[in-house]
This record gives C-alpha cells, structure tokens and sequence, in this order.
C-alpha cells in the first residue's frame, strides 16, 4: 500500500458503499421494511396510543380522527393500538413456522440429497407429492384438522412449507455431492454424517436463507388468511388476519376497520419478498432473475 | 535402474478388476448400455514405488484411481490393499484403512472446501483419526505446511485467497497428514499454470524422496510420468495394453498403442522425426470393439486380432505387453 491510496481510501470506500447500496437497493429496503415491524413487535405497547383490549363502546365504529388516527373497531378499540401490537403475534407465527419448516427442510433435503439408496428416495417422492398440494389448500386442510389456534396454524403452516426447502436444497445437495473436497473427507475418514453438515451443509446454507426469507412473506400471507376464515389465531387476539376477519362484518359500515391491517400485511410482505430477492442477489448472483 | 517389481506382498494390488457403469435413460428408463470403463485390469503397486498410469482421457486410468482409493467399488475382481481385499469392506471397516491410501486431486478449486480454513483443512483428517491434542494438532499442521512450501500464516486463509499452485500444494499437505503408504495423485498438475506445473511435480518429487510414500501417478502427460515415475502402465479403452519399467517402456514400446504414445511426446534430443500418424478415433466403451480393443487403429492388426482379447504376457523381467503379433 502506498501512502497515496491510502488517503484516497475513504473517498473509495465510501463511494464503493454508495455503489452498493445502490445494487442491493431491494435488500436494503428489505431489511428497513422488516426491521421497522420487528422494532414494532417488540415496543408494540410503548408505542401504541391504547391497549389492544382496551374499549369504548361510545366511540364504536368511528373513522379515523385526532384520537384514533386510523378509527376504532365494533367495540371502540383503537384500531391503530391493535395492528401494532398484531404485529407481534402475526410476525411470531411466520418466523416460527418458516424457522420450523427450514430446518425440518434442511434435514430431508440433506437426507435426499447426499443418502443414496431407500432413504432419499423415499423422502424424494414424499417431497414430490407433496409439492403437488397448493400450499394454501395443503396449509388450510392441517390448520382445519389440528383445529383453530396458533399451534394449529404454525403446524399448518411449517408442515406445508417444508417440502419446497426441502426440494431447493436437494438440487444443491446433489450438485455439492460431486464437488472434490467431499470424496477428500471420505479418503481422510470423515463418516458421512459429519461431511453432511461439515461440508455440504454449510456450502449449501445460502440457498436455505435465501428460500427461508421468501417463504417468510409467504407465511405471513397464509398465517392471515387463515386468522381471516377464522382457521387462524382467535379473536380477541388482534392478529392482523383476525382483524381483518371481524372488520369484513362492518364492511359495509365502516370500511375503514380492514384498511389498517391490509396495508400492514401488504407492507410486510413486500418487506420480506424484497429481503429475499436482495439476499438473493446478494448471495448469489448466478441464481437472480 | 534396479528391477523395480516388489519382491514382497505388494502394497496394492489388483486382480482382474471391472468397473462398469449402466447406462440409464429417465427415471425409470432401463438399462440402455454399459460403460466398460474399466475391463480387467490386473496390476501391482510396490510399497515405495511410483507407478505412472497413462492413456488418453476416457480410458478409465481415473477409475483405476477412484477404486484403489475405494470412493468407488468394482463391479467384479478384487481390489487388495496390504493383502486385505478392500472392494467391499462395509466403510465402518475401511476407515481405519484409508489412512493409507490418500489422494491428490485434479481440480485444486474442487477438491478443498470454500468454507474452512486452510489449516483445518488440513487438521480434519488428524482431527478425524484422534492424533494428537489441540496443540499437538497445531504444530502438525504447521510441519506440514512448512514441508509442501507454504507459509505458516496462510492456515487462517480460506482458500479463496489461494492461487492454483498454493491449493493444490494444501492439497498434498492434507494427503500427507494421515502419513499415507500410498498417494494416489489424479491429474495432479494438469489444471495448473505450466510454470507452477514444475513446482508441485518437484514438491512431489521431494516428498516422495523424504517419506518412501508409493505413489500412483494418473496422468496424460508423457514427459511428467517419464520424469517422476518407476514404473508405467499404459491404459487403452479400459484394459492395460502394456505395462513396465519406465525406461525399459520408453525406450522400447513394445505395444503398437505405446509406441504411438511415444512418438508423441516432443523431444529436443530426437529433432524432426517421423511420425505415424494415428488412424481413427478411440471407440466408445460403451461398445468397444471385440478381440484386442486396438486393432481398429492398429497398422499391424491380424486376424487374431479382431478374433481373441491379448492377454498381458511377459516379455522380459518386469516388461507385460498384451499384444498379439508383438508378444505372441
């Protein structure tokens, strides 16, 4: 290093900063998109002007005003208050249920990839019928069986999301298998089990955080829709589907209640498409659109 | 030049060895024909001996590689290594084995894994075998860097931060670190710039000399197997058309296939030369030819040798040609 570079190094760095936001503006906007609602997630109370629970019938049904920016619902609760602190509960289920789906992904998808023989082929084909099932239909028919309730809806939701984690890490499982540095541990006597997750596993693990965070948006499209048909989270629980649900009654009246938690989940999930796209780009250039 | 056969039990040695691969179409398409990429090969690998396995690409001199080192199993014959046939041991039995046998690898972008370190790519197979403590393992891992030629800083360095030459020189580190009787080393420097070509051969060369290690030279390159090796097998089309010592091989090639060989490598000693040119392509060996699998190519192929298979005869101590009308 000569002393010239290095007083032109911070004008380079931060115009190479500058040049990398600028390419991974969609990661960027991710990560504020998603962050902004976890940070409302975790100081939901703090910041909402009201309790979730808290009613008054005299005010039922108002539009938005000076003291309920966004109106309140049938029974006068601020609508404001309850899709903050919703947040949690809707952001809850989606990460519980796609961190679920991933790693019971990660273990079928390694399983089929890298065990020759009965084992894979089994999952494989367990995998195959499975992606047949659209995800909504395959996530409602669990969440009708295991009955209402947010254990019900993350089972739901993390059994029919597994199968495509499963399926993407397969493909890179198989194409990692071949790699040289895999038959070097089996010549050096690494048992298979340990070259799963010491060799291929982490040169896989991209593609995983990549899927992850994509079916993350997804999840919280599901998690609502089931809140919404009533398959979901139960009132009074201020899920974000569960309002929309309850606010479907007064639609006619007051139009204003399924405003507020629509555009949250639309906001979230673009947040999380973004978030994964950017990853994605990221990561992993070869594989973006 | 000593006779270079060993005098004992070899460290390897292969007994009519076949490998086939079936040829599938679809999911559930059958059988739609057979690979011979290796069809009867018999051969011995003396302890302290480098062996040079040539032919041209195809010709199952790989495969050769991949069975003795057991990452792939035979489809018939035997595969034995000090004496124990290996060719299907369940791989419970064959670990504590492999300490053996290690393998250099072709491609040095391929064979090291992009996520470890270099120095724990060279500690796992200590790690793995339980040699040595924590620092015990430290101070291997150093000897052994100091010993392929690379600096004891680079053991943080991923091997993204390598070039070719220093990879594939980890690469060696790491098969040297179980103390290998046998090296099995495929394509070792082909993928490299021809100026490093020279380094890691001497590297080999000098490694070779110091730890008596045997070693199993897979290559096409004529002028680095003459250079480094005892001994040369030559590979035609899955089967071993002729094998010797390697200056007996190059000064006379008995098989017509060698001979070509031969003539092929460039020599500054023999100037302008004449060359037969050689005749044709290699045919599949997904349907190789019947009888000796040169004679489509060969300029003195008989009769017989369209009829009858030549089976490997010796023609002077060490010296087994398979060849019809050379060796009848």
């Amino acid at each position: 290093m000569t002393a010239t570079s290095d007083t032109r190094a911070p004008s380079g760095r931060s115009a190479y900063a500058l040049g990398w936001l600028r390419q991974n503006i969609y990661l960027v906007l991710g990560v504020a998109i998603v962050g902004g609602f976890a940070f409302i997630a975790v100081f939901a109370e703090a910041i909402a002007p009201y309790g979730a629970d808290e009613q008054n019938l005299l005010f039922a049904l108002e539009g938005p005003s000076a003291a309920h920016l966004v109106g309140t619902d049938a029974l006068g609760r601020d609508l404001l208050s309850r899709v903050l602190i919703g947040t949690r509960h809707t952001l809850t289920v989606a990460l519980t249920s796609v961190a679920i789906a991933a790693m019971a992904g990660i273990v079928l998808g390694l399983i089929s990839g890298f065990v020759r023989g009965w084992p894979g082929r089994i999952i494989d084909a367990a995998v195959d019928i499975a992606l047949t099932i659209p995800m909504m239909v395959l996530a409602i028919a669990i969440a009708a069986v295991m009955g209402a309730g947010v254990v019900g809806l993350i089972v739901a939701i993390s059994i029919s999301f597994t199968p495509p984690i499963a399926r993407i890490l397969r493909g890179r499982v198989l194409e990692i298998r071949e790699e040289d540095f895999v038959d070097a541990a089996v010549m050096v006597g690494v048992p298979a089990w340990k070259i799963m997750l010491r060799h291929v596993l982490p040169n896989a693990s991209t593609i995983v955080v990549i899927e992850a965070s994509l079916q993350a948006g997804q999840a919280v499209l599901v998690a609502t829709a089931l809140g919404f048909l009533g398959l979901g989270v139960q009132p009074p629980i201020p899920e974000w589907g569960t309002l929309l649900g309850t606010g479907r009654e007064y639609l006619q009246a007051a139009p204003h209640i399924v405003i507020s938690p629509g555009i949250a989940i639309s906001l979230l999930v673009l947040g999380f498409n973004l978030l994964g796209d950017g990853l994605r780009d990221w990561l992993d250039p070869r594989i973006g659109a | 030049m000593t006779d270079a056969r060993p005098n004992t039990t070899p460290l390897v040695e292969l007994d009519d060895v076949v490998k086939h691969f079936d040829v599938r179409l679809g999911a559930f398409g059958g059988v739609r024909g057979v690979v011979r990429a290796v069809d009867g090969v018999t051969l011995t690998i003396g302890a302290r001996e480098t062996l040079g396995l040539v032919g041209e690409s195809g010709c199952g001199k790989s495969t050769v590689g991949k069975l003795i080192a057991r990452l792939d199993q035979p489809t018939s014959g035997a595969v034995r290594l000090n004496g124990t046939d290996i060719s299907h041991l369940p791989e419970r039995r064959l670990r504590p084995m492999r300490r053996d046998v290690q393998m250099v690898f072709q491609d040095p972008y391929s064979s090291l894994n992009p996520r470890m370190t270099a120095g724990r790519i060279v500690e796992e197979p200590l790690l793995e075998h339980g040699i040595g403590d924590r620092a015990g393992r430290r101070e291997s891992v150093r000897a052994l860097f100091e010993k392929v030629g690379l600096r004891a800083t680079l053991t943080t360095s991923y091997p993204n931060a390598l070039s070719g030459g220093q990879r594939q020189r980890l690469g060696i580190a790491r098969a040297l670190a179980l103390e290998p009787k046998l090296i099995i080393a495929d394509e070792p420097v082909s993928a490299l710039d021809v100026s490093v070509q020279a380094q890691v051969i001497n590297l080999m060369e000098r490694l070779r000399n110091e730890t008596h290690v045997a070693f199993l030279f897979v290559s096409h390159d004529l002028a680095v197997v003459e250079h480094i090796s005892d001994r040369v097998a030559v590979m035609y089309l899955g089967q071993i058309v002729e094998a010797a010592a390697k200056t007996d091989l190059f000064a006379r090639p008995t098989h017509p296939y060698s001979e070509l060989l031969m003539q092929a490598v460039p020599r500054i000693d023999r100037g302008r030369q004449r060359r037969s040119a050689p005749v044709g392509e290699v045919p599949s060996p997904l349907n190789p030819p019947p009888g000796c699998r040169y004679h489509t190519r060969c300029p003195l192929a008989e009769d017989i040798c369209r009829r009858e298979t030549p089976s490997l005869r010796t023609i002077a101590p060490g010296h087994a040609v398979a060849c019809h009308v050379r060796a009848p």
